[in-house]
């Protein structure tokens, strides 16, 4: 059956559908309701997720150390509709912070589309190399800066895990977009 | 004689850009990082009717770039292939004006002046030094034509959706994919073949 | 070719569903083929606005990328191939020839009473030293100019490819350095001499009998009244500054690449520059026919920036009258 992810713009689902209780899955302590109750969708009314895109793989280091496909993703982005962009006095290339309700804070290129629809965003997870709009480059060992380095679209996720596998939620959380 | 040319399907293009990284891959040692000769548009991204286009030098029987170079740097080869000089090329840009395709490319970047010798999409033909030969290699990419093949780009697209080759040939090719996608007995675009067609 | 292989497809289309109409064996088709071309209408919509320049999304960074079709580039290479490199031709050739003819006909224009030997003041040496620069670097660019624009049609077929390689390289290089210079000579010129450049009434009367320098015909002996600069002269240098201000933008334009134009703006920049340069070079030709066959003592001016007094008498006497009335005239020692 469905449950609500904990961070959620609908309270309504809420109520419907809530998540579990608090519980420890094997012996890890693991929270669910006490996250969910919190309403965050005042602050951080847009809906993010994470996905793939054609050219890179996973994390991204190797392929974005692929010259060839590195030079047709060139920068870390988000993807935001017209009518949410429009909101915020978004166009389309316009650098942009993304707040997380943990805190985090993500520099990111806007692309508007309608790819998205209306109150949703998302963002490629094969990017890393920058946090939280500083330059990890220098840290690569010499020679192995990939092409490509981009914000880490997970520092934008937030808690959550599956209840068997405890594999963390990367699909469904909130944020607000901010122009930087 | 042969005259070749590109065809996109653009009920099959899936914007994978595969083909841009084939013809990045084909010519690496001719390509600037960044500069691609051939690229994949899409319109109406994101709404009803979206298409996506792989586009590079369409290698035009009547190609303007041609027409208006100050240097009468570009020729045709005998399979209909337009391909350009570099010892030639001044880099005044003209034919980059004049393309309708947007297919010529100023690798270097300059500020003043010349904007450096023209690149473009050769149809993996090389260009007028001698086959194979370093100087090829270095200014123009793959001579695949030499060797008997297709541009890579088109060998490698995943859904076959860019036809390379004889005008004649693709266009049939193109003209019967229409007829079988627009048949509603025939689901996939093509008519698939099990078991059964071969009792 | 994409779009003649649709549009053939589209027709193939047509003719089966007419054919399908007139024969009856064929009625069973018709249904299908109704739903083929409804099927690829939509097609066909999306490679009319192709057709427009419809503007899409693409991976590629380069300058309009997204533009799958710029409609302007080939109406461009129409123009510049068709009208403008032509008309360049017909100028170069036809103004030089009528003066030829002209001059062959008509002779110099002569002082009417000889030279005086005493030389006025005429130009200052900042003045002479600023002509010739802007002079040099124009013709300079006239003929790299000119190899650019019509070379390949008359230089090229005539040599082999790596002296014609050198030459456009040459010239294109030469035409890029010497823009900016023939700039800065223009620039200061146009602004120095632009005060005595004003038309007056007299200036009129000066068209009215072509100048004086018509040695036949009821226009002989004429010497029309004019001041510093003379109707003609005024006409040559209000042209220079204007297509000298069109040529200088749009050649400062298309000189910097780095500026990343749209297509468009660059190819009306070719276009604005080659149709100015047709009017600079024919005023050039004329101007330079004037000042050294067919006006006498023309070419001293500028020379050493003295005229001959009866040269000044006769084709700028109210010049000469208003400084031999301020005291502001000034021989040469």
């Amino acid at each position: 059956m469905h449950r609500e992810p904990l961070y959620t713009p609908r309270r309504d689902l809420v109520a419907k559908y809530p998540t579990y209780q608090d519980r420890r899955v094997a012996r890890l302590p693991t929270l669910y309701w006490s996250i969910q109750k919190e309403d965050y969708a005042k602050d951080f009314p847009v809906i993010l997720t994470t996905g793939r895109i054609v050219e890179y793989e996973g994390g991204g280091e190797e392929t974005r150390s692929n010259a060839w496909l590195a030079q047709l993703a060139r920068e870390m982005y988000i993807e935001i509709n017209p009518a949410d962009a429009a909101d915020r006095g978004i166009r389309n290339g316009d650098k942009v912070e993304v707040l997380s309700p943990t805190g985090a804070k993500v520099f990111v290129k806007a692309m508007v589309t309608p790819r998205v629809a209306v109150g949703e965003s998302f963002m490629p997870f094969h990017f890393a190399g920058v946090f939280e709009g500083k330059s990890l480059g220098p840290k690569y060992p010499e020679g192995t800066e990939p092409f490509v380095i981009g914000e880490a679209a997970n520092t934008a996720m937030t808690y959550g895990y599956d209840v068997v596998t405890q594999i963390q939620e990367t699909k469904a959380t909130l944020c607000q977009i901010k122009k930087a | 004689m042969a005259v070749m040319k590109f065809l996109c399907d653009t009920k099959r293009c899936i914007e994978c850009n595969g083909c841009v990284t084939a013809c990045s891959n084909s010519n690496s040692e001719a390509l600037v990082w960044g500069i691609q000769r051939r690229r994949v548009v899409t319109l109406k991204e994101g709404e009803p009717g979206e298409a996506s286009i792989s586009v590079a030098c369409m290698h035009c029987t009547d190609a303007p770039c041609m027409a208006v170079c100050p240097a009468n740097c570009f020729y045709r080869t005998d399979d209909g292939i337009v391909l350009h000089n570099k010892a030639t090329c001044i880099g005044c840009g003209y034919c980059f004006y004049a393309c309708p395709f947007g297919a010529p490319q100023f690798p270097q970047k300059t500020s003043f002046g010349s904007r450096g010798k023209m690149d473009k999409c050769t149809y993996c033909a090389g260009g007028p030094v001698p086959d194979f030969s370093k100087e090829e290699v270095e200014l123009y990419g793959a001579n695949r034509i030499a060797e008997g093949k297709l541009p890579l780009c088109a060998e490698m697209c995943s859904t076959k959706a860019l036809l390379a080759g004889d005008a004649e040939v693709i266009s049939s090719i193109y003209r019967q994919r229409v007829a079988a996608r627009s048949n509603p007995n025939v689901i996939w675009g093509y008519d698939p073949q099990t078991a059964a067609d071969f009792k | 070719m994409m779009i003649k292989s649709l549009r053939r497809l589209l027709t193939l289309l047509v003719v089966l569903m007419s054919v399908s109409v007139v024969m009856p064996s064929y009625a069973a088709n018709e249904q299908t083929s109704q739903q083929m071309a409804n099927a690829e209408q939509s097609t066909a919509d999306m490679w009319r606005a192709v057709k427009a320049g419809e503007v899409g999304t693409t991976a590629a960074t380069e300058v309009e990328a997204g533009v799958l079709i710029n409609t302007f580039g080939n109406e461009g290479k129409i123009i510049k191939n068709d009208y403008i490199n032509p008309a360049m031709m017909a100028v170069v050739v036809g103004v030089f020839s009528i003066f030829l003819i002209f001059f062959l006909v008509n002779g110099p224009s002569k002082l009417t009473k000889g030279f005086s030997g005493k030389m006025v003041l005429r130009w200052s040496r900042a003045d002479v030293i600023l002509h010739w620069g802007m002079a040099i670097s124009c013709f300079a660019l006239i003929l790299t100019g000119l190899t650019i624009m019509l070379g390949r049609h008359i230089i090229q077929p005539f040599i082999g490819h790596e002296a014609w390689a050198f030459i456009i390289h040459f010239c294109k290089t030469v035409h890029d350095w010497v823009g900016p210079v023939f700039f800065v000579f223009w620039a200061i010129c146009v602004l120095k001499w632009m005060p005595r450049q004003t038309f007056k009434s007299y200036d009129l009367k000066w068209f009215l009998v072509a100048g004086g320098y018509i040695n036949f015909g009821p226009f002989k002996g004429k010497h029309p009244h004019s001041g510093y600069a003379n109707a003609g002269e005024k006409m040559w240098f209000w042209s220079l500054a204007i297509f000298g201000l069109f040529i200088c933008t749009t050649g400062l334009m298309l000189v910097f690449p780095g500026l990343a134009l749209p297509r468009e703006v660059a190819m009306i920049a070719v276009l604005v520059h080659g149709v100015s340069a047709i009017v600079i070079i024919g005023f050039t030709i004329v101007h330079i026919w004037m000042a050294t066959a067919l006006s006498e003592g023309g070419l001293e001016c500028m020379k050493s920036g003295y005229c001959d007094e009866n040269w000044a008498i006769q084709h700028h006497d109210i010049w000469y009258d208003e400084i031999k009335a301020n005291g502001s005239l000034k021989y040469q020692d």
